[in-house]
């Protein structure tokens, strides 16, 4: 992917453009907003990280120009401003995500690796699979070698989220975004729980487990590699 | 707890104390001048009759001197029947015995005399009469004067003077009074505004009046106080939010660079060690995190963002978060209830979930936790209770306090009842902490004015 870092901190640039690069991508970096904004206005990276304390031009008012210019390419703002409020003011801005400092990198990379396909923009799917796994979209039914699964509402919630994401990390904090809509940290084990009861339903009545846990931040679901 | 208290009722105050002094010294200067007073009139009554007696003593005895017996009897018979109308008694004996009188009059020696009782041959008694006894050639007399008069005399003096206490006194007491209840106010609304101080209002200060007296002046300096007061608090806060603040970019450096030893180390030497760091910089990461959090709710100045929230609904969302965590650490989580309030619901799920995480971390296994939500006395109140160890009674304020771990509690920052504390006085709720005979019981009392809306 072509991704857009805009970043005054030289230090924090530079660790993100080499773990970025070190994951395939082009990274392109600002350490200004005009300088980023002039830069944007004819090129199209498929992913933007701003920060929002800039020289030059802060990046709620980046944001907010690139949108008014028609650029609907999705924006990560990576910022230390990140109270309930501050985000809000955020995503009004036109941001599709928000990760505070201070961060991991694999939570970065696995946000905008998620914003980067999120963009794909493929007629929708009501059929999610990986491996002997489906997810019917419609029916809101699982089923795995043929066999039907049960699954509760957040459970089938997690799954898809997942699934939706399949080769790629999920970070615990992602899921308690996006299944719970919860932006703060509530204590080590919340997700994994729920993740291990999933897991009992999906991977242990079967031979070959599909969720697998990345590192201590996420998870990941794939086939047999 | 006890608290002094700087108004203590109007009789006790120091305005009405001082005008109680005031009467005491005015009493006791009305009492000695009143004493001095009825003296001296006495003294001069006194004297004015004895000088009238001694001269009716020297007629009686020129009248002894020029008249024959015979004569001098009629004369000082007239002379009784005369005195008898002025209430004035005379007694006249030669050697014989009486020769006139209009008293029974005992002829004694002493030449002054105050005799009690005295009955007139009118029969009339007399209750006091001052005698004089003398010589007129043969004769002796006694002449006496009723001193009714005196007794009058200084009774009306006295009654003039206490009616004139008393008028003071009520007036010194009306003053006190009314000095007593004025600054009795002022103390009044002094005390309102530290009351309203101590309890995180900084912005409470004390009325000034135009035209200050001694207490303006103190309300004055007060207020004085409390306004460097509220600069020094909000200097001290908003640094404690820049600090975390200003920190968080070299954090998230030092974060990257953790990470990036613990890929190049990989499992060769140092690994370990360059785990640890990076759990020790997430722990660090997360205190900053709850201190900013918390200091940006004390902080907040402008009115709170409030929506229609049921409790209820906030409650069950956050038994569904942590229903799993529970059930893996033995326990069972339930939500219950429903009741409506106004306010930031990310802000009251993220109170709410703060007081499960406590239960599910400090009740222990076995443990039964319930949310729930009701409506008390019109007022909206979340609960979180647990049938876990709980905490002691003197415990209970002390571990609202950040960084405060009771012993044995195990990880955490010490700052989740902090945070909820904080949440809950935002949306102006009280946060109790209570037992559960066995556990704890956590009560959110949200205000009745907002379960209203």
């Amino acid at each position: 992917m072509k991704i857009l870092l805009v970043e005054d901190d030289a230090k924090i640039a530079q660790f993100v453009a080499e773990g970025l690069a070190q994951e395939g991508h082009a990274v392109e970096r600002f350490g200004d907003g005009k300088a980023a904004l002039a830069h944007c206005l004819d090129a199209d990276p498929d992913v933007a990280i701003i920060d929002r304390m800039l020289p030059g031009l802060d990046g709620l008012s980046l944001v907010r120009a690139l949108r008014a210019a028609g650029k609907a390419m999705p924006v990560l703002f990576l910022t230390a401003l990140d109270q309930v409020d501050q985000r809000v003011e955020g995503f009004r801005a036109g941001a599709d995500d928000y990760l505070g400092k201070p961060f991991h990198f694999a939570e970065l990379l696995a946000r905008v690796e998620a914003l980067g396909r999120r963009q794909g923009g493929t007629a929708p799917e009501t059929v999610l699979k990986v491996h002997d796994l489906s997810l019917d979209l419609m029916a809101h039914s699982a089923t795995r070698a043929g066999q039907e699964i049960e699954l509760h509402a957040r459970e089938y919630q997690l799954l898809e989220l997942l699934m939706r994401n399949a080769g790629r990390v999920v970070t615990r904090s992602m899921l308690l975004d996006r299944v719970w809509n919860i932006n703060f940290e509530p204590g080590t084990t919340v997700v994994e729980t729920h993740v291990s009861r999933l897991r009992a339903k999906i991977d242990k009545p079967f031979d070959c487990p599909l969720i697998h846990t990345v590192r201590n931040f996420g998870y990941v679901m794939h086939g047999p590699r | 707890m006890a608290r002094a208290r700087l108004t203590s009722g109007l009789t006790s105050g120091a305005a009405f104390r001082g005008a109680l002094y005031g009467i005491a010294a005015f009493c006791g200067v009305l009492f000695l001048s009143g004493i001095a007073v009825l003296m001296t009139a006495r003294h001069a009554v006194m004297s004015d009759i004895q000088a009238g007696l001694a001269a009716q003593l020297a007629f009686v005895q020129e009248m002894a001197a020029a008249n024959e017996p015979a004569a001098f009897g009629e004369t000082v018979s007239d002379l009784a029947r005369r005195f008898a109308a002025a209430n004035m008694v005379v007694a006249v004996y030669d050697a014989e015995g009486v020769v006139a009188a209009n008293a029974a009059l005992p002829p004694g020696t002493a030449t002054w005399k105050i005799v009690e009782d005295v009955a007139t041959v009118y029969g009339e008694r007399l209750d006091r009469v001052l005698l004089l006894t003398g010589r007129a050639g043969p004769y002796t007399v006694v002449l006496g004067r009723d001193l009714a008069g005196v007794a009058r005399v200084s009774h009306a003096i006295a009654g003039v003077l206490a009616l004139v206490g008393a008028a003071v006194v009520a007036a010194l007491i009306a003053i006190g009074w009314v000095l007593s209840a004025r600054s009795e106010r002022a103390l009044g609304r002094i005390e309102a505004v530290l009351d309203r101080v101590s309890r995180g209002e900084f912005g409470a200060r004390a009325p000034e009046a135009a035209d200050p007296d001694q207490i303006d002046r103190v309300a004055a300096k007060i207020n004085l106080h409390l306004d460097r007061l509220e600069i020094l608090m909000e200097e001290a806060r908003s640094r404690a939010a820049s600090i975390a603040h200003d920190l968080r970019t070299p954090l998230a450096r030092a974060m990257l660079t953790a990470e990036r030893l613990l890929a190049e180390v990989g499992e060769g030497p140092g690994a370990g060690a360059a785990a640890d760091l990076a759990g020790e910089l997430d722990g660090l990461a997360r205190i900053f995190d709850a201190i900013l959090r918390i200091a940006r709710l004390e902080g907040a100045r402008e009115a709170l963002p409030a929506a229609p929230v049921d409790l209820g609904e906030v409650a069950a969302e956050v038994a569904d978060l942590y229903g799993a965590a529970a059930e893996a650490a033995g326990q069972s989580l339930c939500a219950e209830g429903h009741a409506w309030t106004a306010g930031d619901p990310v802000l009251l799920t993220q109170l709410a979930a703060n007081l499960a995480a406590n239960a599910v971390a400090h009740a222990g296994p076995g443990a039964s936790i319930r949310l729930s939500a009701a409506m008390r006395d019109g007022r909206a109140v979340l609960a979180c209770a647990d049938d876990g160890p709980g905490i002691p009674e003197a415990e209970r304020a002390r571990v609202l306090d950040p960084f405060v771990r009771l012993e044995g509690a195990g990880e955490g920052t010490g700052l989740g009842l902090t945070f909820v504390r904080a949440a809950a006085e935002r949306h102006g709720a009280e946060l109790r902490l209570g037992g559960n005979g066995p556990g704890l019981r956590v009560e959110v009392i949200f205000p009745a004015k907002l379960a209203d809306m």
